[in-house]
């Protein structure tokens, strides 16, 4: 099972805890992450990555392994303890305003 | 031993019209309620007997009426002049009873009810013990313009946030308001709106900078909710408006302005947005289709954004004419469609704005709200960035309304539900100083549809008030004593039940108040 962290605007909205577990298919990447989370939390769909360019919203980052994972490619396998379900991917709100 | 009750109205029942005061007997419960048949002749007024549930705020109350096996009322007549009644049995289930009486002054009449096969109100546990009806003397003799079959109205705001959504509601007497929420916590709530055909259906549009756009839509009045569809997709190519540097910027979704529900069909809404266009969906906010002819109009390359954004944030639908749509950007002005969406012309002749050279110009104008008598599509009222304007002829051409307000910038305006010439707006300073000019917090009312206008301070805070009050942020109930509420960007919502004559916050220090909506429910 893939964990994945979501900010808590996220959480209320799809009315879950602060993490929520997937199952993935084949390659675990950060598009298969998201495509697998949107499926199973529809309204989320939108509201992490743009619905028809896909893009990562510009105030959102993505983490794993201490690492920002935001500027790499959405096709990149994540890190193995990622894949493996012992560290969370974990979805980032900036901090922005006041 | 007794409480005092209060009925609005039992018109839904065959176009009779009637509210009034009564008191609930220890045995049982009463209502003398005045009546009106609307012929204006005065026949057929009088008194009229119901018995209604839920009348009584602070305590739940069993209706005791008569039925099928104890088909007794016993009706004493307290006024000095004869009365005639009707009594309808509200039974939950089986057989109930319905049918006329009379009465003289001080005397008790017997009623022997009839069955009938359709209870009028399942709300009622009824007891199978006759009642004692007072009629009483604390008849409203007035004309009510709303129905409720002997139940109570309820009165709910929707009242959108910058940190989520709430629910205000009260009974008609509008005195006691329960809140609700927040919902959608920490999201932008720019506007909630229910359905006139429906109102258990409600939309919400919930934004943040962070996470883009989600519509929300309830099925149970707000209790509950369910993201619908956030696809906002343009439809066609992407063309460019003007950015403030007067560069030409793509057309690119931000956020859902304003929901507006269909007139006729509660699975049907539109949707303003940002950057401007509309969109609708027929399938209750699942999925959003544009209607791109009005972002394909020749002049859209030539719109600027406002301070807000270039947002489309007042859809006004003709209930005469389902093809005949009013809509409003900033700063691009006011268009109209006469074809459902197929084709729109602007309908801006006679705004001026003094940051445009061009006197006559076509578009460009920063129109900050519209409001509309349902009775009257063709007469449109405005406040524009400056300016207060109105329109005889569906918005062909406008005037200057303005008069003696003292300052004629401002967002809101709307219309009195009952007067279409009564129109209340809120000036603000200027565009430089959003907030109310001097201190004070003043609405103001024409009674003379714009040009003569006088101020509204009772109950306002007339000192220290630095507030502003948001296009969206006003509307009016349909209760005959028309309600008009706004809410401020303190986080204030203030309420009239008198058409705006008084005034006295029903919430204190919720998030700024992006929006304000009213359902009178029966």
């Amino acid at each position: 099972m893939i964990r994945v962290v979501l900010p808590a605007n996220l959480r209320t909205l799809a009315d879950v805890g602060r993490e929520v577990e997937l199952e993935v298919g084949g390659a675990v990447t950060q598009r298969t992450v998201l495509t697998a989370l949107e499926a199973a939390y529809p309204m989320l769909r939108g509201t992490i990555r743009d619905q028809v360019t896909q893009k990562r919203r510009p105030m959102l980052r993505f983490f794993a392994c201490e690492e920002d994972l935001s500027d790499e490619s959405p096709d990149a396998p994540l890190p193995e303890p990622v894949a493996a379900g012992k560290e969370p991917y974990l979805i980032v709100g900036a901090i922005a305003g006041g | 031993m007794g409480w005092p009750v209060h009925v609005a109205d039992i018109a839904a029942q065959g176009g009779t019209s009637c509210v009034g005061e009564g008191s609930v007997a220890g045995d049982g419960l009463g209502l003398a309620l005045g009546v009106d048949d609307g012929e204006g002749d005065g026949e057929g007024d009088g008194l009229l007997l119901t018995v209604a549930v839920g009348v009584d705020p602070h305590a739940e109350t069993t209706i005791t009426a008569a039925s099928a096996s104890s088909p007794t009322l016993r009706l004493t007549g307290h006024s000095n002049e004869e009365a005639w009644w009707e009594v309808t049995d509200l039974r939950r289930q089986g057989t109930g009873a319905q049918g006329y009486g009379e009465t003289g002054a001080g005397e008790t009449d017997e009623f022997a009810a009839g069955p009938s096969s359709n209870p009028t109100n399942e709300q009622a546990e009824c007891a199978r013990t006759p009642v004692r009806l007072y009629s009483g003397a604390r008849v409203h003799p007035r004309r009510p313009r709303h129905a409720i079959g002997g139940a109570m109205t309820t009165v709910r705001l929707l009242v959108g946030t910058h940190k989520g959504a709430f629910i205000l509601t009260s009974d008609e007497r509008r005195e006691r308001w329960n809140v609700d929420g927040p919902q959608f916590t920490g999201w932008d709530v720019y506007h909630v709106k229910g359905s006139s055909v429906d109102p258990n259906r409600v939309y919400a549009s919930q934004s943040r900078g962070w996470f883009g756009q989600v519509v929300q839509r309830s099925d149970d009045g707000g209790k509950s909710w369910e993201p619908a569809g956030n696809e906002f997709k343009y439809e066609g190519a992407i063309n460019t408006h003007k950015w403030y540097d007067n560069s030409d910027h793509p057309y690119d979704f931000t956020r859902v302005w304003h929901l507006e529900p269909s007139l006729t069909d509660a699975d049907t809404v539109y949707a303003g947005v940002e950057d401007a266009a509309l969109f609708k969906s027929t399938d209750a906010g699942k999925s959003w289709e544009e209607l791109d002819a009005l972002r394909h109009h020749p002049t859209a390359p030539s719109w600027a954004p406002g301070a807000g954004g270039l947002c489309l944030h007042t859809i006004i639908q003709d209930p005469k004419n389902p093809d005949r749509l009013v809509t409003a950007i900033s700063s691009a002005g006011a268009f109209r469609t006469d074809d459902g969406g197929k084709t729109w012309a602007p309908i801006n002749k006679g705004l001026r704005s003094n940051y445009i050279p061009d006197e006559d110009a076509e578009v460009g104008h920063c129109v900050h709200h519209i409001a509309m008598h349902p009775s009257r599509p063709n007469v449109l009222f405005m406040q524009k960035h400056w300016d207060v304007m109105r329109s005889d002829n569906g918005g062909d051409s406008w005037t200057e309304v303005s008069g003696n307000l003292p300052t004629d910038f401002g967002f809101v305006i709307d219309v009195h539900a009952h007067e279409p010439e009564t129109i209340y707006v809120v000036p603000i300073k200027s565009d430089s100083d959003h907030f109310v000019p001097d201190g004070k917090l003043r609405v103001y009312r024409s009674r003379s549809g714009g040009n003569e206008w006088e101020a509204l301070t009772k109950g306002l805070p007339q000192k220290d008030c630095y507030v502003n009050v948001l296009r969206d942020a006003m509307t009016v109930d349909n209760l005959e004593s028309c309600g008009v509420y706004f809410g401020t960007t303190a986080g204030e919502v203030y309420a009239s039940n008198d058409a705006g004559d008084s005034w006295k916050p029903i919430v204190q220090n919720l998030p700024a108040v992006l929006s304000v909506e009213v359902q009178t429910l029966a």
